[in-house]
C-alpha cells in the first residue's frame, strides 16, 4: 500500500465519522434516533437497507467461498433478494401500518410483554455477538491487506468512528451516511471486477475452464455437496427471517414515511443486489481460475487486491478499501443502533414501572449505543482466541432466528387463534432442535448448518399450534384488535398513496401474481436439482427475475 | 472486455448514477419539510 492508499482510507474515515456527528442536530427525540422520524424516502430506504445488509463478509468471505466452492454460493445473496421483495410486498407494509420500532414490541402487540423482554434480550445478545464478528471481519482482513499486523490498533479504528456518530447521530446519521457509504462500496466493487475478469481472461473463458476443472465450480443448483440444493433451501428460509424479522433490516425500513414506501425500499433492495452479487462472487471464481490454489477462503480476495487491483494506479487500492470499509462500517453502525433500540424500547422500557420521559429516553439509549460497541469490542476481542468466527455466528443465527420468523410472521400474522404459550413453546423447542442438531453433526458441522435452519423452522411450525390447542385461548382481544387494524382493507389515515394487502389495479394483480408464480418455479427448480442440475438453475433463476420484476411492477401499481 | 463484464459495468454505473443523484433530490425534499415544519411550530 503506497502513502496515498493509507491517505484515502483514514480521510474517508475522518469524514464519516465528522459527517456522522453534523447530524446529532436533526435528533429531537426518540423516534428521530430510533428510526429517523419515520421521513425515508424509497431510495434512501434502498440505500440505507442494501448498504446494511452488505458488509466485507460479502465481498471478502462470499468472494473467498466461490474461490473454494464455486458459483453456488450466489444464493446466499439472491434467496435474500427474493426474501426482500416477498417481505417487502406481503410483512413489512402490514408491520408499517403499527408505527414499532421492532420486532418484540410487534410480539408485545401481538402475545404478551414478557415474551417482548425475552426476544429484546435475545436481540440484543445476538446481534452483540454479530457486531464483534463484523468488527474481527473488518481489523483481520485489513491486516492482510495492508500488510500493518496490529489487530488492536484495526479495532480501535473501525470502532471509533462507528461507535461515535452511532452513540451521537443515531438512526438519522446512519440513513445518511449509509447512502453515501453505499455508493463508494459499489464505485470499490466496480474497479475489482472488471480487474478481476481481466485476470481470468473473460467470463466466457473462465466459466469454460472452471467447468473442465471441476463441473461443480459452474453448477448453480448443485445437486450434492456443502452448497447443494439443501444448502439453498436453507438459505431461503433464513432469508425469510432476515427479511422478516431481522432487527436491523427491519428497523431501517421501519423508517419509511409510509407502507408503501417501506414496501418499495425492500423491492428496489432485493433487485438491485441481484446484479451486485456479481461483484464479489466472479472475482473469487477468477481467482480460481487464474490465482494460487490451495489460499484459505479469506485469503482469495485480499490476494487479488493487494496484487492487481494496486496495480491499476496509483490510488486504486486506497479508493477499493474506501468502499470496503463503507460496506463494513454501515452494517456495524446499523446494527449498534439496533441493539442501543432494542436495549432501550423493548428491555429497559418494558422493565420500567413508569413511561420514561422522552429526554430520558435519550440519554438511555445513547448508553446502551456506547454499550453495545463496548459489548462489540469485546466480542470481537474475544474472536481473535476462539477462530473459526464465522461458523460460531452462523451456528447462533440459525438456532433461534427460525424459530422467531415462525412466531412472529408464519402464526404472529397470519392464525389469529395463536396465544403466547403456544409462541414461546415454538421459538424454545424449535431453537433447542437446532441445538441438537450441531450436537449430532459436531464432527460435520456444514451438513449441520444446511439441516439445522430446516429442522428448528419444521419444529416451530409444528409446536407452537399443538400447544396453542392445549392450551387457553387468549382471552384478551389483543391479537384481534391488532390484525383487525392491520389487515385487508385498513390503510393508514391521511395516507395519499396508501398499499393495500390485496392489490386495486389489474396491472397490481398482474404483478403479485407474477411474484408467487415466480417463487413456486424457484422452489420446484431447486427441488429438482437431484433429478437434473440444469433444469434446476434454469427453473431457480427464472423464478428469480420474476419474483424481482413481479416485486417493482406490485409496488409502483394501486 | 467481453460483452457480459461490460453488462455488469453498465448495470453497476447505472445503479450508481441513479443512487447518486435521487437520494440527494429526497434529502433536500426532507430536510426542507423538516426546517418548514420548525418554522410553524416556533
Amino acid at each position: 500500500m503506497t502513502p496515498l492508499d493509507y491517505g484515502l482510507v483514514l480521510g474517508f474515515l475522518l469524514f464519516m465519522a465528522l459527517a456522522g456527528l453534523a447530524v446529532s442536530r436533526l435528533i429531537k427525540d426518540s423516534d428521530d434516533f430510533f428510526v429517523a422520524g419515520r421521513e425515508l424516502t424509497p431510495f434512501i430506504l434502498c440505500a440505507t437497507i442494501t448498504a446494511t445488509n452488505l458488509s466485507m463478509f460479502h465481498f471478502v468471505g462470499m468472494g473467498g467461498t466461490a474461490y473454494k466452492d464455486g458459483v453456488s454460493i450466489i444464493w446466499q445473496n439472491w434467496t435474500g433478494c427474493m426474501a426482500l421483495v416477498l417481505s417487502g410486498i406481503f410483512v413489512l407494509p402490514l408491520m408499517r401500518r403499527l408505527k414499532i420500532r421492532s420486532i418484540p414490541e410487534f410480539l408485545e402487540l401481538r402475545y404478551t410483554r414478557g415474551l417482548r423482554t425475552l426476544a429484546g434480550l435475545f436481540w440484543g445478545v445476538r446481534l452483540s455477538i454479530y457486531l464483534g464478528l463484523l468488527l474481527y471481519i473488518a481489523s483481520t482482513a485489513a491486516i492482510v491487506i495492508t500488510g500493518w499486523h496490529s489487530y488492536a490498533a484495526w479495532l480501535a479504528i473501525f470502532s471509533l468512528v462507528s461507535i461515535l456518530y452511532s452513540v451521537v447521530g443515531g438512526a438519522w446519521a446512519v440513513a445518511i451516511m449509509d447512502s453515501v457509504q453505499f455508493v463508494v462500496m459499489l464505485a470499490g466493487g466496480l474497479i475489482i471486477f472488471p480487474v478481476a475478469m481481466h485476470l481470468a481472461g473473460g467470463i466466457p473463458a473462465m466459466w469454460h475452464r472452471l467447468s473442465e476443472v471441476s463441473p461443480q465450480y459452474t453448477t448453480l443448483v448443485p445437486a450434492t455437496g456443502n452448497f447443494s440444493w439443501l444448502f439453498v433451501t436453507s438459505m431461503m428460509l433464513l432469508g425469510f427471517k432476515f427479511a422478516t424479522v431481522d432487527q436491523s433490516i427491519l428497523q431501517r425500513a421501519f423508517g419509511a414515511r409510509s407502507p408503501r414506501v417501506g414496501a418499495k425500499g425492500m423491492v428496489l433492495s432485493g433487485l438491485i443486489t441481484t446484479p451486485m452479487a456479481f461483484l464479489w462472487i466472479f472475482p473469487g471464481l477468477a481467482v480460481a481460475k487464474a490465482g494460487p490454489v490451495n489460499m484459505k477462503t479469506d485469503e482469495a480476495i485480499p490476494w487479488l487486491l493487494r496484487t492487481h487491483v494496486s496495480a491499476v494506479c496509483v490510488g486504486a487500492l486506497g479508493f477499493v478499501l474506501c468502499g470496503l470499509v463503507a460496506a463494513q462500517i454501515s452494517t456495524i453502525t446499523a446494527d449498534v443502533n439496533s441493539v442501543a433500540t432494542v436495549l432501550t424500547s423493548d428491555v429497559y422500557r418494558t422493565l420500567k414501572r413508569r413511561e420514561p420521559t422522552q429526554r430520558e429516553l435519550l440519554r438511555v439509549v445513547r448508553y446502551t449505543s456506547l454499550l453495545s460497541g463496548v459489548l462489540m469490542l469485546l466480542v470481537a476481542w474475544m474472536f481473535q482466541y476462539i477462530g473459526n468466527a464465522v461458523k460460531l455466528n452462523n451456528i447462533i443465527v440459525s438456532i433461534l432466528d427460525m424459530p422467531l420468523f415462525v412466531v412472529t410472521v408464519v402464526y404472529g400474522l397470519w392464525w389469529r387463534r395463536t396465544n403466547w404459550q403456544g409462541a414461546l413453546a415454538g421459538f424454545l423447542l424449535g431453537g433447542i432442535a437446532s441445538g441438537i442438531c450441531y450436537a449430532m453433526y459436531w464432527d460435520n458441522i456444514d451438513h449441520a448448518r444446511q439441516i439445522a435452519p430446516i429442522v428448528s423452522t419444521l419444529t416451530a411450525l409444528i409446536v407452537t399450534p399443538i400447544v396453542t390447542l392445549l392450551t387457553p385461548p387468549d382471552r384478551t382481544d389483543r391479537a384481534a384488535t391488532m390484525l383487525s387494524s392491520i389487515g385487508r382493507g385498513n390503510v393508514d389515515e391521511g395516507d395519499a398513496d396508501p398499499f393495500h394487502l390485496v392489490p386495486h389495479s389489474a396491472i397490481g394483480k398482474a404483478g403479485a401474481i407474477a411474484v408467487i408464480v415466480g417463487f413456486v418455479l424457484f422452489i420446484t427448480g431447486v427441488v429438482c436439482a437431484p433429478l437434473s442440475t440444469a433444469t434446476a438453475g434454469t427453473l431457480a433463476v427464472a423464478g428469480l427475475l420474476a419474483v424481482l420484476i413481479g416485486g417493482v411492477v406490485r409496488v409502483y401499481s394501486m | 472486455m467481453d460483452w457480459i463484464t461490460m453488462s455488469v459495468e453498465i448495470v453497476g454505473l447505472i445503479i450508481l448514477v441513479i443512487w447518486t443523484f435521487i437520494p440527494i433530490q429526497e434529502f433536500k425534499a426532507i430536510f426542507a419539510r423538516l426546517r418548514s415544519q420548525h418554522r410553524e411550530s416556533e
